[in-house]
């Protein structure tokens, strides 16, 4: 089966203060992706790359098989779209809202859409631009999960909104995704809100991808070690190093990627000692993945 | 799919487009009464002819604004959303704009019907002189042809060529127009003038704007 989304050097640039650079990623097919990263760092920019709504300057974009931009409607047939900010029209009410969308969709499901429009308490005349936040989240959501798509495309779908409709936006998502075994591509810099639903995880930063991972591995493999007489170099580490900052003049504090208990016989090997290992939460992981990126990026400059 | 695109630009335009239809059909009586005064006298032909001469540029005027109006509603809706949902539907862009010109297009004919009755209405108030014609068919005929090549004309700059270049092509026709005003003052005939006679003169793209639109003819 091929992957849900296929991205492989992927390039764009919006003037001199933004860019896309040597952009690849990987969604497998029936995965749920959290695509993480902090505000300005391309995930928006690479979701419209991904949906054609923005022609990239060199790489190729695969999305359910069909070549973006080029075959971009075909891909799109199957794919929910829930975009940051509130897309349809102003002047429709929801029922006109989901008659208009239901045209365009052939496999969509006005049983489902009527379903969820009384689970989310939306009123059939309500006009759109009347919504509020959360409503229009909603209706939004309504409008992806009942045309029945094979992949979503959630671009920060539960920002802004209140714990409580958050919660039934995503118990909505998970059924769906557990009922037609559909992939997930969900934006977010809600760190924990994709920790409890995500098996995979993409990292963006400065419009490059600086990691993409497992989510087990992500939660697991970042730790934060107390190294006793701590080697000046770190060549043939078997980890990546993400930082180290001086405790004392004996002992620093190390924060490693892909870390395997096995890995202490390397730091025997070159005269330290780890003397305590820490797990990192989900949230402390991202910020030392981002700290460890910019670090990297300083120093190649 | 049509139905759905006709109906929300049906929505979009209905209180310009009910506004507009109202003039049209108001247009040929008003005119008539605001130059002549009365309906019931016999009128020589010759003042019969130019009244309704007059109505011709008004209605040429009006066909451009019912052209206008239609994009500019469908266009702003998707505007307002940067186009973010009309390009995450599964239809070629082609074929979307393909929908939204044709859903305008059919709104078209709302102003020419209204125009049309508005014309019978008219004719059947006043006495034509025996000499002249009554054409209300063509007349609606010719609304409806310049009113799509306004329509369709604001269409391709909009929907083709963007924003940009619609608001480009736009201060360049003011410029265009406001130095053909300066050079009429100083009484200057310019190749400008020439320009203008190609564009509104057969075959010229606009020629339906620059030929008679009478409804009272020999």
């Amino acid at each position: 089966m091929t992957d849900a989304i296929r991205i492989r050097n992927l390039a764009w640039r919006a003037g001199r203060e933004f860019a896309i650079r040597d952009l690849s990623m990987t969604v497998p097919t029936g995965a749920i992706y959290g695509f993480l990263g902090p505000n300005g760092s391309g995930k928006t920019t690479t979701i419209r790359l991904a949906l054609g709504m923005l022609v990239p300057a060199d790489g190729t974009i695969e999305v359910l098989g069909h070549s973006v931009p080029r075959f971009v409607h075909r891909a799109l047939a199957g794919t929910g779209y829930v975009p940051e900010r509130l897309h349809l029209y102003q002047s429709l009410t929801v029922d006109e809202s989901i008659r208009y969308h239901r045209a365009f969709h052939a496999q969509f499901d006005a049983a489902e859409a009527e379903r969820l429009r009384k689970r989310f308490g939306l009123r059939e005349d309500q006009l759109v631009q009347r919504l509020s936040k959360g409503e229009a989240g909603k209706l939004m959501m309504l409008l992806a999960l009942s045309q029945r798509a094979e992949l979503l495309v959630l671009d920060e779908p539960t920002d802004g909104l209140d714990p409580v409709i958050r919660r039934e936006v995503l118990g909505a998502l998970v059924e769906y995704v557990d009922a037609k075994r559909a992939t997930v591509f969900i934006s977010s810099h809600l760190v924990h809100e994709q920790e409890r639903i995500c098996d995979w995880v993409g990292v963006m930063d400065g419009g490059r991808l600086i990691a993409e991972l497992p989510m087990q591995e992500f939660r697991s493999g970042i730790k934060r070690l107390r190294v006793a007489q701590p080697p000046a170099a770190r060549d043939a580490a078997p980890f990546a190093l993400l930082s180290r900052a001086a405790l004392t003049s004996q002992a620093e504090e190390w924060v490693v990627r892909g870390w395997q208990p096995e890995m202490r016989e390397w730091f025997q090997r070159v005269g330290a000692d780890v003397r305590e290992i820490q797990d990192l939460d989900l949230e402390e992981s991202f910020v030392e993945l981002l700290r460890g990126a910019r670090t990297t990026s300083m120093e190649d400059r | 799919m049509f139905r759905q695109v006709l109906y929300t630009q049906l929505k979009w335009s209905r209180l310009a487009l009910a506004l507009l239809s109202v003039l049209a059909f108001l247009m040929p009586a008003g005119l008539w009464r605001a130059v002549q005064g009365s309906y019931g006298r016999l009128y020589p032909a010759l003042e019969v002819v130019s009244a309704f001469s007059m109505l011709g540029y008004a209605l040429a005027l009006l066909a451009f604004f019912v052209g206008f109006i239609l994009v500019a509603t469908g266009w702003q809706a998707d505007a307002t959303t940067r186009h973010v949902y009309a390009l995450s539907l599964p239809i070629p862009w082609s074929r979307y704009v393909a929908l939204r010109f044709g859903a305008g297009a059919v709104l078209l004919a709302v102003p020419t019907v209204a125009l049309f009755l508005g014309s019978l209405l008219v004719l059947s108030l006043i006495t034509i002189p025996d000499s002249l014609q009554a054409y209300p068919v063509t007349l609606a005929a010719r609304f409806l042809l310049g009113s799509f090549v306004a329509y369709a004309g604001v269409f391709a700059l909009q929907y083709i060529s963007g924003k940009r270049a619609a608001h480009l092509l736009l201060v360049a026709l003011l410029a265009f127009t406001l130095t053909l005003v300066v050079l009429e003052l100083l009484g200057q005939e310019a190749r400008l003038f020439a320009v203008l006679r190609a564009l509104l003169q057969p075959p010229g793209p606009l020629a339906v704007f620059g030929a008679e639109w009478s409804l009272i003819d020999v």
